[in-house]
């Protein structure tokens, strides 16, 4: 039997329940404001820019928060990939998705206290949260206050361009969630990495979304 | 007195009484080929506001106290600016509008390029602008009458052919985006639209079924 360790403390295991909350509905409450006619979910127009506007104001305190714990505890060094991981580790891993995978090969960078991201993990985790998040919400906030910010919206070419890029990071998130929870059905059985984000503890070889 | 100092003073009277109501002379005027649209505004919220004399030219401005028939149609402007409204109706806008959707000063077009809404847009039946109602009796409230497929808003018609929606490269409003607006529901760009829900059903299609199916294919079965 695997031997279990405990990868992910509470605060994480919080913050990660409060970000899948938040991205899940506001691509929803997006959807719905982008094309109102085609999805009704939160009922009117204005409630789902209301739900849109509230949980955009979230995921904003809840990246705070993550940025800062991270920074704090020193746990940001799992996000940033070493020498070991470009290119080789990020090939490798490619590989054991594309073929290893399906001949059950090992995982080749099993979670570990010290390192609990695989290569690809890291890569993709560190541009979506330290690159795309940051744009996705400054293109919100922008978007919630234009009069404050009349001129830099102006000088960027007007609101249809800062809902252009807004729009365009949230389909990239999107299809980011899909491959994230697909990923997560990659461990040892469908359900373990579900059930590691929810109490903490993973087992030593198993691999994580 | 004698038969010409009454004439003099008959004459008199008639120059100031002609001048203290040359704007009504002048709503006459103007009734001369607009009698129905002075009509409506009589029947219009404004009618009972505005006297007799203020209906044409306190919105249209006093430009148009000089007759401008013998142009062609297209060559006359209406006059017509939002700022008119404001000199009248700007004193709590923000407030009364602050309670029906966020962004007051966005959609009331106070500030620079960011919306040139009118308040004819929501405050009129039926597009005749001068035919207000009560904002009690008539107004738009429903946000989707804009922030929708098929807003108002709109100029582009709505059900372009479906190889336009598919290969446009344009905002399908070009009136409203020339302005530098975007209404969020309305305003998109169907090219972008369409890759971006290719993106979505790929991602699916991809990992679900064809990386999914190959490993529930290729899965461990018991005893292995």
């Amino acid at each position: 039997m695997a031997e279990k360790i405990y990868l992910h403390p509470v605060l994480e295991r919080v913050w990660h329940a409060i970000h899948a909350l938040c991205i899940v509905v506001l691509i929803i409450s997006g959807a719905q404001i982008h094309w109102p006619g085609a999805i009704h979910l939160f009922g009117s127009f204005q409630t789902a820019v209301s739900v849109h506007n509230w949980f955009g104001l979230l995921l904003v305190a809840d990246f705070l928060l993550w940025l800062i714990y991270n920074l704090a505890s020193r746990r940001i060094v799992h996000y940033i990939p070493n020498k070991r991981d470009i290119p080789n580790g990020l090939i490798v891993q490619a590989k054991f998705y594309i073929c290893g995978i399906f001949k059950h090969d090992p995982h080749p960078y099993p979670p570990t206290v010290d390192e609990k991201f695989n290569p690809l993990q890291k890569m993709s985790y560190l541009i979506f949260m330290g690159l795309m998040t940051p744009i996705l919400l400054i293109s919100g906030i922008l978007y919630l206050y234009p009069l404050y910010f009349a001129d830099f919206i102006t000088s960027i070419g007007g609101l249809k361009v800062l809902a252009v890029i807004h729009f365009i990071l949230a389909i990239i998130f999107a299809a980011f969630l899909i491959a994230h929870l697909y990923l997560a059905t990659t461990g040892h059985t469908i359900q373990d990495n579900f059930i590691s984000i929810v109490t903490g503890y993973a087992d030593s070889e198993e691999e994580e979304a | 007195m004698n038969r010409t100092h009454y004439y003099l003073i008959v004459l008199s009277m008639c120059i100031v009484l002609s001048c203290s109501n040359s704007s009504l002379a002048l709503e006459s005027k103007c009734s001369y080929c607009h009698g129905s649209v002075l009509e409506e505004v009589k029947q219009s919220v404004h009618g009972a506001v505005l006297g007799d004399g203020q209906r044409c030219i306190i919105c249209h401005g006093s430009q148009y106290e000089q007759p401008h028939y013998g142009k062609h149609i297209e060559e006359i402007e209406t006059g017509f600016e939002i700022n008119r409204c404001f000199s009248c109706h700007g004193s709590d806008l923000y407030a009364t509008h602050g309670e029906l959707f966020p962004q007051p000063p966005l959609h009331l077009n106070f500030k620079g390029d960011t919306s040139q809404t009118s308040c004819v847009t929501c405050h009129v039946e039926e597009k005749d602008p001068h035919l207000i109602k009560p904002a009690k009796i008539y107004a738009l409230k429903d946000c989707e009458e804009c922030h929708s497929s098929d807003s108002i808003l709109l100029t582009t018609p709505s059900k372009s052919s479906l190889k336009h929606q598919i290969i446009g490269t344009t905002f399908t409003n070009s009136e409203i985006t020339k302005r530098g607006q975007y209404v969020a529901g309305a305003n998109r760009i169907p090219i972008l639209d369409n890759l971006c829900i290719i993106l979505i059903i790929l991602t699916i299609i991809g990992a679900f079924v064809i990386h999914g199916g190959v490993r529930f294919i290729t899965r461990k079965r018991k005893g292995e």
